[in-house]
């Protein structure tokens, strides 16, 4: 059956998918866009060119940075804003393939 | 719930999942409003743009799926010249190991011992004596890898005694291998007979030597199968 899923929260309640291999895509899918709505305009930027497929050394250089702090900072934000994202949703599992205790 | 960064891992997922949202058509764009144009892609893609127009085009081709789409195969491009480019990297290297390998091959070969009998006449033959070259007289003497019992039929008026026999390159110098065997003169004929140890010397074209101890070396064209 396919089923309109508008988020996080929706995708929590859909069980039957929750156990398939479908569900990790569709809410990784779903937490990255709403990211992109929190994210500095930096990170952004990070995640824009490394959509693009730039490496880590490649997008530091654009933005005048080393790519162990480009990554570290991108890294940090996207972390601190994905407990963020989870905390509203709830328990459950957790984009990225674990499951929350 | 702890503010753990993002492992590697998890990056890579929502690196891939945001890919698949603009591949999978997330942001349709159909009068392509904005977009750079082929050009432009191509360049980022072969990463030929400047950097103030790559931070300009990145967010446009993240939120754009044609052009993501069109970028997409640019990459795709790229990435087989640059696999084109190793396949011919190492097709050279593989060319040249071989080169090389042939070579090594041709000077280190493999030690042969098989016992062959070869009959050296050299009668009615062109010697080629001191500086005189290394042109082959008529028709090089034929010896065969391994250990070669000789028989040798020196030239005509050549009288008994001992003699030293060597092999050489052709471009002379030390002989690589050499020995002494004592010649006898029966029915009109001097000969002697004479191991010479061709087991380690490769296949190819030398000199054989044949001489009285302190006097000239007499050299004959042979060719080691």
């Amino acid at each position: 059956m396919i089923q309109f899923v508008g988020s996080l929260q929706d995708v929590d309640n859909l069980h039957g998918i929750r156990a398939s291999k479908f569900a990790p895509t569709v809410e990784d899918e779903m937490l990255v866009k709403e990211l992109l709505q929190y994210m500095s305009q930096r990170t952004r930027q990070s995640f824009y060119l490394r959509t693009n497929g730039y490496s880590w050394k490649e997008t530091a250089r654009f933005l005048k940075t080393t790519a162990n702090s480009a990554q570290v900072l991108f890294n940090k934000e996207i972390g601190k804003l994905r407990s963020r994202i989870l905390k509203v949703k709830g328990p459950g599992r957790r984009p990225g393939g674990e499951v929350n205790e | 719930m702890s503010e753990q960064p993002l492992t590697k891992q998890q990056e890579i997922r929502l690196i891939g999942a945001y890919q698949r949202l603009v591949l999978g058509g997330e942001f349709p764009n159909p009068n392509r409003a904005g977009c750079p144009g082929s050009e432009i892609l191509r360049a980022m893609a072969f990463r030929k743009l400047d950097e103030e127009q790559v931070l300009d085009w990145a967010e446009h081709l993240g939120t754009c799926s044609p052009c993501f789409r069109e970028y997409t195969e640019f990459c795709k491009q790229v990435e087989w010249r640059r696999n084109a480019a190793y396949i011919g990297v190492a097709a050279a290297v593989l060319v040249v190991l071989s080169f090389a390998w042939w070579g090594w091959r041709s000077r280190h070969s493999a030690v042969i011992t098989a016992h062959s009998h070869v009959v050296a006449d050299l009668r009615n033959r062109l010697t080629l004596r001191g500086e005189q070259g290394t042109g082959p007289g008529t028709g090089p003497l034929v010896f065969k890898r391994g250990i070669d019992e000789v028989s040798v039929y020196l030239p005509e008026g050549s009288r008994a005694g001992t003699y030293q026999v060597a092999v050489f390159r052709e471009a002379l110098g030390e002989p690589l291998v050499s020995g002494t065997s004592q010649a006898t003169l029966e029915k009109d004929v001097t000969g002697l007979n004479a191991t010479v140890d061709l087991s380690r010397v490769a296949s190819g074209r030398y000199l054989f030597g044949i001489r009285l101890p302190g006097i000239e070396w007499s050299y004959y064209p042979m060719v080691v199968e």
